[in-house]
């Protein structure tokens, strides 16, 4: 949790989704400080349920990277410009799933084999604001955390998807490889169980 | 009153909109009469409002400015070394100029070759079939591989066929460099240019 800081950035303000739709057309044609705006506006969503579903860092900032750069190459098929964000989520949490099992098959396959994957040597350094930014995360948030760490993991990621990632239903259900129903039931059960265990917060 | 499971489904089913018509009536009208059901539901949204404040989580700020601008980059890197990358060689602009010249001068072979024979009887009906390929060993194919770009085929003197090769695009072995345009009229006749060294 340490990189993770509470603090709001400043920031250009949410845009409407025809705003988006604007900046999306002009991505389109090339235009990457178009890109840059839909970059700056949707960042902080995507790395908040990126990391949800990895629970850990260098891999949510690469498979957050990794979504931006996928959507810029798929532009073209977005068919309704103004659904940019529930697309891009949908792209992201599918590169984390998609992490998250062949991470669960690499640790199966080399029990106790250290982790290789190298950083890339430009990356700031964490201390730089590691402690201010946990010193800002209340009581309430760490044992929400905590929490949700502990759910199942299908509860946890359809509840992340849904009521983080604000990804529908139904697109939840496509990634998750099960019924509308089933994943309604899913995010009811993480709901309850998080309700019961954090019932003196609420 | 006691909350079961199936009860406190239809309230986050309520928080979230998804419940209508006589089902939402009946939560309505428990929820008028009953606190601890209010509470409750309280509860769930209190729940989900705290969820969805994870969403303005951020990364440090200098995580954030510093992906925004790996994001850029690559994107920036790319588009320099493909300039357009979803547009193939054959269909850039200097490209198909470059390419109406070719089919100008093959025009003009396929128009004056009878006559520069000698002989008007090649023109004639009883002339044999030619194919004039014009095919092209562009940077982005493999070394040693041309692409035929355009095929036509001459029946006659007034008769003149033209058709694109269909994808898969026919190749063959060639050692010449990339950039050259080759015209192939029928067997015996074969000229190459490299356009490249022309632009």
């Amino acid at each position: 949790m340490f990189w993770v800081s509470y603090r709001k950035e400043e920031n250009d303000g949410e845009l409407s989704a025809e705003a988006v739709g604007r900046l999306v057309q002009r991505a389109r044609r090339g235009d990457l400080s178009a890109f840059d705006k839909l970059v700056r506006q949707f960042q902080r969503r995507v790395n908040a349920v990126v990391y949800r579903l990895l629970n850990n860092v260098d891999d949510s900032l690469e498979i957050t990277q990794d979504a931006f750069v996928k959507a810029y190459d798929k532009l073209s098929t977005l068919s309704s410009v103004n659904q940019f964000g529930p697309w891009l989520m949908r792209i992201a949490s599918n590169l984390a799933l998609n992490r998250r099992r062949s991470r669960a098959l690499r640790s199966a396959a080399t029990i106790d084999a250290p982790d290789c994957d190298g950083r890339p040597l430009s990356l700031p350094d964490r201390s730089a604001f590691s402690p201010l930014d946990s010193a800002c995360a209340s009581e309430f948030d760490e044992a929400l955390s905590e929490a949700m760490s502990e759910l199942p993991e299908i509860q946890r990621q359809a509840l992340t998807m849904f009521s983080i990632g604000k990804i529908p239903q139904k697109d939840v259900a496509k990634e998750l490889g099960c019924s509308v129903e089933a994943v309604k039931w899913h995010v009811f059960s993480a709901r309850k169980k998080l309700k019961d265990v954090l019932v003196d917060y609420l | 009153m006691a909350i079961d499971e199936q009860l406190e489904f239809e309230l986050t089913q309520y928080l979230d909109g998804e419940l209508s018509g006589a089902k939402k009536r009946r939560l309505e009208a428990l929820l008028d009469k009953d606190e601890s059901l209010r509470r409750e539901l309280a509860r769930y949204g209190a729940l989900e409002g705290k969820l969805a404040e994870l969403a303005s989580v951020d990364i440090a700020p200098q995580w954030t400015q510093f992906q925004r601008e790996q994001i850029i980059t690559s994107l920036e890197r790319r588009s320099l070394l493909s300039p357009s990358p979803r547009r193939r060689l054959v269909f850039r602009p200097a490209f198909l100029s470059a390419l109406g010249a070719a089919a100008a001068v093959v025009v003009a072979v396929v128009m004056f070759w009878p006559v520069s024979t000698g002989s008007r009887q090649i023109a004639s009906e009883e002339a044999p079939e030619s194919e004039i390929v014009i095919s092209t060993i562009a940077p982005t194919v493999e070394p040693g591989e041309v692409e035929n770009i355009m095929t036509f085929r001459r029946l006659n003197f007034g008769e003149l066929h033209f058709s694109m090769p269909s994808s898969p695009l026919a190749r063959e072995d060639t050692s010449m460099p990339p950039g050259t345009i080759v015209i192939s009229v029928g067997e015996g006749l074969q000229e190459e240019f490299n356009l490249w060294q022309e632009l």
